[in-house]
């Protein structure tokens, strides 16, 4: 009963709004059923592309396509989209199951047909006993299962999230998140997921697409995207991080950076002319091994001056030098002010 | 001291209320008066109002102005409404400049709006005498089915068309099934606003007072000259009456809406 | 925003104002301007030529500007006036009150607006005629021996005037002051300031804004007054509109009227104008 979705391609979107450019020659091909987060800050452009791919913006230049045509100029309702908007966007006067029939009423199905199918699509997202109530009457997590009731019911190729988590509370977040995957890959529409929470993009993604200021800085898996970040902006937007620079030095001991007086060792994947421009390098929180015996020769000294109960977790933050370096790990038991050493191998940013 | 305060409040706002009110229920006492004279009343009597109903001039100035009204409202809420409508895609200062326009009939004299109608009638003869009225009424009341409609769609969350359009819905379904039953809170008051005023208009009317309409503002001056006062009286209670339920109604189903607040 | 056509939503737009701009030009600009050229021209003229002799008439007859203009500009300033400060002191005291009390009041004051303004006229001569309310309490007291003539005077008008544009100045009013938190004023209290200082100093030039708007709504309602003046004035008070009507009708001089109503368009615009270029120069400097 489900048309498969279909792939989209985006072709070097230019969006020009007054005299700034919002979108820069923005290029993206996501594959059928994919789903794919566009990660970045506010007002980088995530919200545009997504609109401009929905038919409610158009494009100064460039090229859409869903499937094999070409939608670029086709107004919203001609394309075969599911769209679910950050405030839910459920229409007041009307109940949640008139809501999520209206699409179907558009086309020309029986009065008992789009009942019938509206109900289905609540019960996919558990609500079928409130089909009756109106919006104002149902918490902001039902209302948002209303939302994409409403949005996958019509089966589009390509279902559209513009930040539709944001306005839940977190343990609902979680909830959602699960379930909006579930539907997904139950249905295998294409999926794009507009965010700028980077742990939401993270646990739901096949790829995320890394924005900043109109421009796509990465497109990865959020492996790839975690252990091999293309430059410092990602490094420090996809999770915490600690960020060197400098040049490094390759002796028959291996290659190393010098900082806050001390040797950091650095994996060292390719060759290097030593001198010309700075590198930079990284090592995420929980890489770092903490070293409780100080008589051990290896890893730097620090002394812990900020301890962070996450609950799961520790973050300490250890000042080397000049540097405070955040450590991540699960041993709680050291207290600030004591002294450790940090055992870490810095990774090359590589653009 | 806050008690001092509460007085003051209070006495304030009973001389207000007194100063705006009370006029308008003395003229109510009047119209229970047996007698034509002498304030206040002596006993309380309701032949006035039996009165009312047997003069021919009355009823047929209350039809004429209601048709008349009923005329304004339609043509100006639907002038209003798709102006504001309109109004909503267009930005800075073209929407600026267009307000100001449309608006411009609250900030003229309505003597001049009234010697155009009169103008019209002298020059094209008094067949045109109902079409001029409405006009004139309708150029005179448009602007606040206009004002009120858009400071409602000043917090109308296009979203809920977007996503109309985003499930197929083209233009014209979206206008009727989504924007126009949302926006209904103050199309309505605004309906009722531009009966009232249209009804109890006097200045443009009355220049075309020598023509075949014969709104009912205008019988109930001619009524002064020559009916007794508690006649009169009662004519006014029952059209003060019937105003009082009109704001009643908008007020009570429509609530700030029809004050064209959206805050 | 919606998209129509691709990336035109302009002509939707101007599709949709098109029905009342036309309207409005074809029965309001047109007959404006018409009206416009007409007072350029002169009733006894045989052919059709433009003169200013209307203007000229009128402002060469003492008659008309002192005893008609100057009347309507000055009854209107004292009744936009006392207005202002009656619609103030009223719209302040109800922000004070409680929610529901609060719309109980916007009702029972917008009800004098709902209803006809010949019906509202009446009610004042009925309390201010020879019979009326008044002259039978002064009378019964013995502060007069006999009923006096409250009516058909300049100080009726007055009176008429602002018990009707009262309501207007009220409710505009209370929509800006409610919009002042409370918590303004407060602060002003806890750093030592008397309840009347607070008040002098934060609250009211918060409320100057609106006072401004306000006044101008209620100068032009005043100034265009019709109604009022030709029932409480009794034919001895002549007002600019009241003069253009009996020009019109009763002395069949349209051109005349015309110049009438164009000399009050103008009077009133200016009026408008300085009361809010002084208010704004004298209260508003350099703040906003």
């Amino acid at each position: 009963m489900a048309t498969p979705g279909k792939p989209i391609s985006i072709k070097n979107l230019v969006k020009r709004f007054a005299s700034t450019e919002v979108l820069q020659g923005v290029n993206l091909e996501v594959k059928t059923g994919e789903f794919i987060s566009i990660l970045g800050p506010s007002g980088c452009g995530k919200s545009t592309i997504l609109r401009i791919v929905a038919g409610l913006d158009f494009a100064t230049s460039g090229e859409v396509l869903i499937g094999t045509k070409a939608v670029t100029h086709l107004p919203a309702w001609e394309r075969e989209i599911g769209l679910v908007f950050q405030n839910f966007a459920l229409w007041p006067h009307m109940t949640a199951l008139e809501n999520v029939a209206f699409g179907l009423e558009l086309r020309k199905l029986s009065k008992d047909e789009c009942r019938r199918r509206a109900l289905e699509a609540l019960r996919l997202v558990q609500l079928e006993h409130l089909a009756s109530r109106y919006p104002s009457q149902l918490s902001g997590g039902q209302q948002q299962r209303v939302a994409i009731a409403r949005a996958t019911v019509i089966n589009p190729s390509v279902l559209l999230l513009d930040e539709p988590l944001s306005a839940l509370d977190k343990s609902l977040r979680k909830d959602m998140q699960l379930e909006i995957k579930s539907i997904q890959q139950k249905l295998g529409i294409t999926t794009i997921f507009v965010t700028h929470d980077q742990e939401e993009a993270m646990s739901l993604s096949d790829r995320i697409v890394v924005m900043r200021a109109g421009k796509i800085v990465q497109i990865d898996t959020p492996e790839r995207l975690y252990s091999n970040p293309v430059d410092r902006y990602v490094a420090q937007f996809v999770g915490e991080t600690n960020l060197f620079s400098g040049h490094s030095v390759t002796t028959p001991e291996g290659t190393f950076l010098f900082a806050d007086g001390h040797p950091h060792r650095v994996s060292s994947p390719r060759e290097r002319v030593n001198g010309g421009d700075e590198s930079h390098y990284f090592v995420r929180p929980e890489w770092i091994r903490i070293e409780r015996d100080l008589s051990v020769d290896s890893g730097v000294l620090g002394t812990i001056e900020r301890k962070v109960f996450l609950g799961a977790a520790v973050d300490y933050y250890v000042r080397v030098g000049e540097r405070l370096i955040h450590v991540n790990t699960v041993d709680g038991s050291i207290n600030v002010g004591g002294q450790v050493r940090l055992q870490f191998v810095l990774q090359e940013i590589e653009g | 001291m806050a008690h001092r305060n509460q007085i003051a409040r209070n006495v304030v706002l009973v001389l207000f209320l007194g100063f705006l009110l009370l006029p308008l229920l003395v003229l109510v006492a009047v119209s229970v008066n047996p007698q034509v004279m002498a304030f206040p009343p002596r006993g309380f009597s309701l032949k006035w109002y039996a009165e009312i109903f047997r003069k021919e001039e009355f009823l047929s100035a209350a039809y004429s102005s209601f048709i008349l009204a009923l005329a304004t409202s339609a043509l100006s809420v639907v002038l209003g409404v798709l102006a504001a409508l309109g109004m909503r895609k267009l930005k800075g200062r073209a929407s600026g400049v267009v307000l100001a326009m449309l608006q411009s009939p609250l900030f003229f004299p309505a003597v001049i709006v009234a010697l155009a109608a009169f103008q019209i009638i002298t020059t094209m003869g008094i067949e045109v005498s109902f079409f001029a009225l409405l006009m004139a009424h309708v150029v005179v009341t448009m602007p606040y089915p206009l004002r009120n409609v858009l400071a409602q769609l000043a917090n109308f969350d296009s979203r809920l068309e977007e996503a109309a359009m985003s499930l197929g819905a083209k233009p014209i379904t979206v206008f009727f099934r989504i924007t126009l039953p949302l926006i209904r809170a103050s199309v309505i008051p605004a309906f009722l606003l531009v009966f009232v005023l249209s009804w109890n208009n006097y200045t443009v009317s009355i220049f075309l007072a020598g023509t075949n309409w014969v709104t009912l503002p205008l019988q109930l001056r001619a009524y002064l000259q020559y009916e007794y006062e508690p006649f009169v009286a009662a004519m006014s209670t029952v059209l003060i009456i019937f105003s009082a339920f009109l704001l009643f109604v908008s007020e009570r189903f429509f609530g700030a809406a029809s004050r064209g607040q959206s805050k | 925003m919606s998209a129509v056509a691709h990336s035109q939503p302009s002509r939707s737009a101007a599709l949709l104002v098109l029905p009342a701009y036309v309207v409005l030009t074809l029965c309001f600009f047109i007959p404006l301007i018409w009206i416009g050229v007409q007072s350029l021209t002169d009733a006894r003229a045989t052919e059709f030529t433009l003169s200013l002799s209307n203007y000229a008439r009128f402002f060469s007859d003492s008659h008309y500007v002192a005893g008609l203009l100057w009347r309507t500009v000055w009854l209107s300033c004292a009744a936009t006036l006392l207005s202002l400060i009656i619609g103030y002191a009223g719209a302040y005291f109800v922000t004070r009150l409680g929610e529901r009390t609060q719309s109980t009041m916007l009702f029972l004051v917008m009800c004098p607006l709902w209803v006809n303004l010949v019906v509202r006229t009446l009610s004042l001569m009925v309390i201010l005629g020879r019979d009326g309310v008044v002259n039978g309490f002064l009378v019964a007291t013995g502060i007069v021996p006999k009923p006096i003539q409250l009516l058909y005077n300049d100080w009726a008008v007055l009176f008429g005037m602002v018990q009707m544009s009262t309501p207007f100045v009220f409710l505009t009013l209370y929509g800006v002051l409610k919009q002042i938190p409370n918590e303004l004023t407060s602060a002003a209290l806890t750093v030592g300031a008397t309840p009347l200082r607070a008040f002098a100093r934060v609250f009211l030039p918060l409320s100057i804004p609106g006072l401004i708007a306000a006044g101008v709504l209620a100068l032009g309602i005043n100034m265009e007054s019709f109604v009022v003046p030709i029932l409480l004035g009794g034919g001895r008070v002549t007002f600019m509109s009241v003069a253009a009507y009996e020009m019109a009708t009763v002395s069949n001089n349209l051109p005349f009227a015309a110049a009438i109503g164009m000399i009050l368009l103008a009077t009133t615009f200016l009026a408008i104008f300085l009361y809010q270029w002084a208010m704004k120069k004298v209260f508003l400097s350099s703040h906003y």
